[in-house]
């Protein structure tokens, strides 16, 4: 059998050669043979198969790309089917024709061609064939620079490509296109079909990728499919070689047979002997099995024992885990406790820096009417107000301190430091008066550069700080300005006048050794000055996530300037607020703004001068809120008296006078609602303010109703509070 | 010389590509790392680096929309060490990215310019 087989083979193998050579033969030789076949038709008058031969020959030049031959018999063919009335052959070879022709750059004649081929389509009305002649019209009139003509019929092409969803001809198109509006200069055009050709493009190639793996997969399939033939085919070959080993066997064991039949006569011991022999064969395949069995159940307990194996493993593995989650459980909680302490710490740290700001009481006394909005990122903050006042001059400076957070609040603590020895220096050499404010921000970058050690080699520290600084002069009705990046802003007569900084920090900088600029400025009365870091309006928001920008937060000053202080602030933290969103704070926010009243002298009329013969009662039981109002009070220097009752409230003013009184709402005995009605029973024209925990609008109905002329909600804001006493206290 | 890219996945830090075969020096977004000096160190070295051999024109591309103080410093930092080209008088240039509104980002790349010897390129594109 193996013979035949190799046998076949070398046969397939002989005729496949000889074909092979043949057809080899036959390509060299058929040129000729085919041109004298031509002749022979010709002279038979067998015109069909003439311009069979001659559109063959026309084909077999181009292969050979003897272009002027080719054209020759092509168009001899295109004749002979003119005769036959054989379109379709035409049109083919027309395009052929145009083809040769636009490779020898004949583009003249090439047009001649597509154009025959596409009336040819016209007449037959394939509209699809028309796509590839008006491709073949357009390039070659843009070969022939008439590009107008060409994109018209690229846009014919087009519009038939797009309606039979022919994506090839149709990137051709729109590259042709692209390239004849970038010849006709019109960018916009050429960049729009250039764009859409490479986006066809793309989507061809993804096709193809897609094509391409669906190939390989089927390829894949078919090698599996062919395998597992294979193996079909070899257990069956298996199959039949055990069936031919049986018949041998079984012949072989007939002819035992007959040759124990021969012997049986012989010797009955001989064919006992036999049997035995038959009895062993049996035993023995019994025994194979048995052994084939004992082998099955040896692989079946190796499997169950390495399955139990990797049982085993898998809770390893799983009391691993558990042992890692309790691990990392653990470092949870310790990052926990680190996080609190070190958050405690910063909250800790906060009272400090907030304990180092300007009182709240003695801004009140030198700028009577501010607000001050001061919004740190994170707990402790990079940016700081500071403000000291002498005799009749008040300094006043924002500052941002390079970094945020913890680096930030030690650089402000810093600033604060050295501003007030700044200060001190010059109160105890008696030349305070002559400090300008230029003169304070070269001192303070002075003091930052050496306390710092910085020197504008390293590049390891550049620390410092962005300061806008001004020293409010009441006597002379007059302004300084000096800034280190940072801008002053005043608004007078609804106009907004910016002054900008020096673009230099407080610290070491290129120019550090340059004095900073003064600016000396008139004030006038209601001028509205505004000092402020940048963190306001570098906050990202809006619609969009942009910067606010400074313009931004110029106009707003300037839609908002006509507000009361108090509004204002309002206003702008609302506006930032918004503007922000959810997103996060980028920067530390401090605005300080004020109205410049000269009416504020410092020496000639404090403040609270006409506080100081005030007496004010305060009915309270709990005592930390009584403290925290005497606290409050303090600074004004007004008496003050305390009740623990509304009883003790009424009785005291039967008996004495007072000009003002602060009435808490829940007390014992007597509330402060009963109380205040029974006292304005007595004494209508006695200012009450009434103090609420929660300001519910129907605690407010009720406190009002009973006369009380005002309420301050717990915990009070300490300027809203003097403000609304002052408007009671002082008329 | 290996390319330096700092990528990471967070908003507060910048984009930074220095790729010397690519002819690249980017920086872009926001900068406000925690570690200022920590953060901008590798940047540093790898300019310095990059000085020993630069490429025959080097173009430095800001296209940051917000820094705070002390990354301004830095951003100054790296720009002074590219300065060292102009110093030299090799051919180096910065291109400055801003808003179109935003003048304040503009102001300080014209500080920035004032102190370099560098040419510096101002270029405003419409946020959208």
């Amino acid at each position: 059998m193996k013979k035949n087989v190799s046998l076949r083979v070398i046969i397939a193998i002989s005729v496949f050669l000889c074909l092979f050579s043949n057809i080899y033969s036959q390509e060299k030789q058929s040129i000729q043979s085919i041109e004298n076949l031509a002749s022979k038709y010709e002279k038979e008058g067998n015109n069909m198969e003439m311009a069979r031969c001659q559109s063959k020959l026309g084909f077999l030049y181009k292969d050979e790309n003897n272009l002027a031959k080719s054209t020759e018999y092509f168009l001899k063919a295109i004749k002979s089917n003119e005769i036959l009335g054989n379109l379709n052959a035409i049109k083919t070879i027309c395009v052929n024709v145009g083809m040769n022709y636009t490779e020898t750059e004949n583009y003249d004649q090439a047009l001649i061609y597509f154009k025959k081929s596409l009336k040819i389509n016209e007449k037959q009305g394939k509209k699809l064939e028309l796509v590839a002649d008006l491709l073949n019209i357009g390039q070659t009139l843009q070969n022939l620079k008439n590009y107008t003509e060409s994109n018209q019929n690229l846009e014919k092409a087009v519009s038939i490509a797009q309606e039979f969803s022919d994506i090839k001809s149709l990137k051709t198109c729109y590259a042709t296109l692209a390239e004849n509006y970038d010849k006709l200069g019109n960018s916009g055009k050429s960049q729009e079909f250039f764009e859409l050709a490479s986006s066809i493009k793309t989507h061809m190639q993804k096709e193809e990728l897609t094509k391409f793996e669906t190939r390989t997969k089927q390829a894949e399939n078919e090698v599996s499919i062919k395998e597992s033939e294979i193996k079909s085919k070899d257990s069956k070959i298996q199959k039949i070689s055990k069936e031919q080993q049986l018949t041998l066997d079984l012949l072989q064991k007939q002819k035992e047979l007959v040759d124990l039949k021969s012997t049986e006569i012989k010797s009955k011991e001989k064919l006992h002997l036999a049997e035995q022999k038959n009895t062993l064969i049996i035993i023995g395949s019994l025994g194979m099995i048995l052994f084939l069995l004992f082998i099955f159940f040896l692989f079946i307990a190796k499997q169950l024992r390495a399955k139990k194996k990797a049982n085993i493993l898998l809770q390893e593995n799983n009391q691993k885990i558990t042992e890692q989650k309790k691990e990392i459980e653990i470092q949870r909680d310790i990052a926990n406790t680190q996080k609190k302490k070190i958050t405690d710490s910063i909250l800790y740290a906060q009272r400090i820096q907030n304990a180092i700001l300007p009182p709240l009481s003695s801004i009140e006394k030198a700028i009577p009417d501010h607000f001050i909005l001061y919004r740190p990122r994170d707990i402790v903050s990079g940016d700081f107000y500071w403000m000291t006042e002498r005799e009749n001059f008040v300094v006043l400076a924002v500052v941002d301190c390079t970094g945020h957070g913890v680096p930030g609040a030690f650089m402000s603590m810093l600033g604060v430091a050295f501003l007030n020895e700044i200060i001190n220096k010059a109160t105890f050499n008696r030349h305070f008066l002559s400090l300008s404010a230029n003169d304070i921000l070269n001192q303070l970058r002075k003091n930052v550069i050496n306390s710092l050690h910085q020197s504008n080699q390293s590049t390891e520290n550049k620390d410092g700080m962005d300061v806008s600084l001004i020293i409010i002069d009441y006597d002379k009705m007059q302004l300084q300005f000096a800034g280190a990046h940072n801008p002053l802003y005043i608004i007078r007569n609804g106009e907004l006048t910016q002054y900008a900084g020096d673009p230099m920090p407080i610290g070491v900088y290129k120019n550090c050794e340059e004095s900073f600029k003064n600016v000396v400025l008139p004030l006038v009365e209601n001028d509205l000055i505004y000092l402020f870091t940048d963190g306001y309006y570098d906050q990202f928001g809006g619609e969009k996530n942009f910067k606010m920008l400074s313009a931004n937060f110029r106009n707003y000053l300037l839609e908002i300037h006509n507000h009361s202080m108090d509004e204002q602030k309002r206003l702008l933290l609302e506006f930032y607020d918004k503007w922000k969103g959810k997103r996060e704070q980028i920067d530390d926010v401090t605005i300080f703004g004020f109205k410049f009243q000269s009416q504020y002298k410092i020496s000639n009329a404090p403040m609270y001068k006409l506080w100081r013969d005030k007496r004010i009662l305060i009915a309270e039981d709990v005592e930390i809120n009584f403290l925290l109002l005497v606290e409050a009070l303090r600074p004004t220097k007004t008496q003050i008296f305390r009740v623990e009752n509304g009883k003790d409230a009424v009785d005291f003013c039967t008996t004495n006078d007072v000009d003002l009184i602060l009435m808490d709402i829940h007390m014992p005995v007597m509330n402060g609602i009963e109380a205040t009605k029974l006292i304005k029973a007595i004494k209508p024209h006695l200012p009450i303010i009434a103090q609420t925990a929660v300001g519910s609008p129907q605690d407010i109905e009720e406190i009002m109703e009973a006369g009380c002329n005002d309420y301050i909600a717990k915990p009070i804001d300490l300027k809203l509070f003097l403000s609304i006493v002052r408007k009671y206290l002082i008329k | 010389m290996q390319p330096l890219i700092i990528n990471e996945d967070d908003d507060s830090l910048p984009k930074i590509v220095f790729d010397k075969e690519k002819n690249l020096l980017e920086m872009s977004g926001v900068s406000l790392p925690e570690d200022v000096v920590g953060f901008y160190k590798p940047v540093i070295q790898w300019i310095e680096d990059y000085l020993k051999d630069p490429n025959q024109e080097t173009e430095v591309s800001v296209n940051l929309t917000y820094f705070n103080t002390s990354s301004s410093k830095a951003i100054l930092d790296i720009l002074t060490k590219f300065d060292e080209l102009a110093l030299k008088d090799l051919p180096v240039s910065v291109t400055w990215h801003y808003p179109e509104m935003d003048d304040d980002l503009l102001a300080t790349g014209k500080e920035f310019k004032s102190m370099l010897k560098m040419p510096f390129n101002f270029v405003s594109y419409i946020q959208d």
